[in-house]
């Protein structure tokens, strides 16, 4: 089902949103993403990625106050739904259900 | 001055830009201009403004038009919705009149397919216009007239050395050898050609000597099937083969192999040896003689020239030979265009075949023909079935369908009809093809091309049109009060229907008459000497004339 399964992008933004908390925009989001796993993502496919996570109703947005730079265009903020909490309790989950299956042994062995 | 990014690609994104997005998509690509812009990086900024504006791009922020979707497009949807509903009841009459529908169309497609393929012979040169091929008649008075498009062996350097307006001449014959050493030897059919011959005609060499297909007189080269058909999946050059010429066998070098020869192509031959090899077969005499006939001539005329200028100069070039022989007049030579030899039945037939005009009309006609009265058999069977729709027309009336609209819906039918017999139609059609051929005896090669979906479209369309045209009209034209009163009587005019049936069996007739008119011509002229082709396993094949 939609939503069910979200793609490593798209969980990488989504938590993001969560992370920023009330401060989400697609540049702040573009900003942190590349501050905390240096990569350097493309504002556009930030947007792309959220008016997906839009279309899921993973997360929801509302327009900011205006602004003075930006030609006083207003900010898309995003903010986590219950449904996109939700999704990311589950795939933490369940990533951490599979980490802690590793043999512990391996670890010497790797 | 104060900074502003450029101006065409924020426009731009205005433009494509879904409204509801736009305001904060374009105020973060501001963002980031302005960004890059106060670190100093002016150029970078500009260049990164319109990249982004273009990677935004996408389908999900473009604009779209609300207003179009709703009206027309919902209304032909839901129209083609009920048609299918419509046919899907009445299954009965739906596959009645898809079956012919599709017979029509079947026919059509492949006749239409034949015709095409006849008409298209020999346009596949790219040269095609400067090709001609030349004749030769000799016509001596009372009756004594030799008309041949074999030409002497020594036509090829007359033009060249003759006539500036001829670029390059070139010889064609067919000859059949036995080909191999030993006994397992196999006749086979073969050319001789001048070594010029893929210059002029574009036929393609596969692989091989590129520059000179046929270098000396022991060359030899072969089709690709040949090739494949002697040496397998070897590499055949430099490879030889024998071949009898004569009482010897002499074996001759493949120099070049060439990609098969498209069935469209009036000259069609599988190998080919060099006319340098005409010095050793024949004498001198037959060589320089002016009255022994045996290859095509065909002439490569120069860039803008026009063959007139090699008509005009003809009877002086003759006379300059042959002064003492005959009076002027008498020995004519002649140029056909290339593309005309296929269907020109009024020059004498040479080496490459040649299909009568007629026939090829004739065989159109009547693709067009079946194709028709497939259409007016739907016509005629769905206006006998109009009355079951009585109900449902005085149904939409009242509730105020307009006879436009309903006309439309019913043109839904029979197009989506058509379009479903086009599919099936041409799935038959491609299917049957060869049998087809084995028992039309023609070569119908089907092959697509992209514009082949536009005609289709068009021509489903038409079938649409004209057969669904007017029982669409007399359905709609019910009349609410009729309806409702209960006299549903069918309303479109008999008379109407009667001349359609009366059309659709002189129809039937046709191909009779076409069967008679083929019965009636045996193939050869009548009343006229044949000429022998004397062929066996002697390269001396001259026509014999007596």
């Amino acid at each position: 089902m939609k939503g069910d399964h979200i793609g490593e992008l798209e969980e990488l933004v989504l938590l993001t949103v969560g992370s920023l908390y009330e401060q989400a925009y697609a540049v702040k989001i573009m900003d942190e993403i590349k501050e905390h796993s240096n990569r350097v993502i493309d504002v556009t496919a930030i947007h792309s990625v959220l008016r997906r996570l839009d279309k899921k109703g993973l997360v929801s947005s509302e327009m900011g106050g205006a602004t003075a730079d930006r030609g006083g265009r207003r900010k898309r903020f995003f903010k986590l739904t219950k449904a996109g909490r939700a999704v990311l309790d589950d795939t933490m989950a369940m990533r951490m259900n599979l980490y802690k299956k590793l043999p512990k042994l391996t670890f010497s062995s790797i | 001055m104060h900074p502003h990014p450029p101006k065409w690609p924020d426009r731009f994104l205005s433009w494509y830009c879904n409204p509801e997005l736009l305001e904060d998509l374009q105020g973060d690509l501001h963002e980031l201009f302005y960004r890059t812009y106060d670190a100093g990086q002016q150029r970078k900024a500009r260049w990164l403004f319109s990249w982004l504006v273009l990677r935004s791009l996408r389908w999900s922020v473009i604009k779209r038009q609300k207003q179009h979707k709703n009206s027309l497009y919902n209304m032909t949807w839901n129209n083609f919705k009920i048609a299918f509903r419509v046919l899907w009841r009445d299954k009965v009459n739906t596959s009645l009149n898809l079956l012919g529908l599709t017979i029509g169309i079947t026919c059509f497609m492949l006749l239409g397919t034949h015709v095409r393929q006849e008409l298209s012979y020999d346009h596949f040169h790219s040269k095609k216009d400067r090709i001609y091929r030349s004749w030769l008649k000799e016509d001596y008075g009372e009756g004594k007239v030799f008309f041949n498009s074999e030409t002497p062996l020594r036509f090829e350097d007359l033009f060249e050395t003759e006539f500036p307006a001829v670029e390059t001449a070139v010889q064609y014959r067919t000859v059949s050898n036995l080909v191999g050493r030993g006994e397992n030897r196999v006749n086979e059919q073969m050319a001789i050609i001048s070594p010029e011959f893929f210059d002029v005609f574009d036929f393609t060499v596969a692989y091989g000597n590129q520059e000179q297909i046929l270098p000396d007189q022991n060359s030899l080269i072969l089709s690709e099937r040949y090739a494949q058909k002697y040496f397998g999946n070897d590499n055949p050059i430099g490879r030889t083969l024998g071949i009898q010429l004569g009482s010897e066998i002499r074996d001759f070098t493949i120099t070049a192999v060439f990609q098969n020869m498209p069935y469209e192509s009036s000259i069609k031959f599988d190998m080919a040896l060099s006319n340098a090899i005409n010095k050793d077969i024949y004498g001198e005499r037959t060589l320089n003689a002016w009255f022994n006939i045996a290859p095509e001539t065909y002439v490569l005329l120069r860039e803008g020239t026009s063959i007139t200028a090699v008509e005009d100069k003809v009877q002086d070039v003759v006379m300059s030979y042959l002064g003492e022989q005959v009076t002027r007049g008498q020995y004519q030579i002649g140029f056909q265009p290339l593309t005309d030899i296929h269907l020109n039945p009024d020059i004498p037939q040479g080496i490459a075949p040649v299909s009568n005009p007629q026939y090829v009309l004739i065989l159109g006609a009547i693709g067009l023909l079946v194709l028709i009265m497939a259409c007016i058999n739907y016509t005629t069977l769905s206006a006998g079935q109009s009355l079951k729709r009585t109900l449902e027309v005085g149904m939409r009336k009242v509730l105020g369908a307009g006879r436009g609209t309903l006309i439309q819906q019913y043109l839904s039918e029979s197009i989506l009809l058509a379009f479903a017999a086009m599919l099936i139609g041409t799935a038959i059609a491609l299917l049957i093809i060869p049998t087809f051929n084995r028992l039309a005896g023609t070569e119908i090669l089907f092959t697509f091309e992209w514009w082949h979906l536009l005609a289709y479209a068009v021509i489903g369309l038409l079938i649409g049109l004209i057969a669904g045209g007017y029982p669409a009209l007399i359905i709609s034209g019910f009349k609410i009060i009729n309806v409702l009163k209960g006299s549903g009587r069918s309303v479109g005019g008999n008379s109407v229907r009667k001349g359609l049936i009366v059309v659709q069996f002189s129809g039937h007739r046709l191909p009779h008459q076409h069967h008679a008119h083929h019965e009636a011509t045996i193939g050869l002229p009548t009343g006229k000497r044949p000429g022998l082709r004397l062929q066996g396993s002697t390269v001396c094949a001259i026509v014999a004339r007596s």
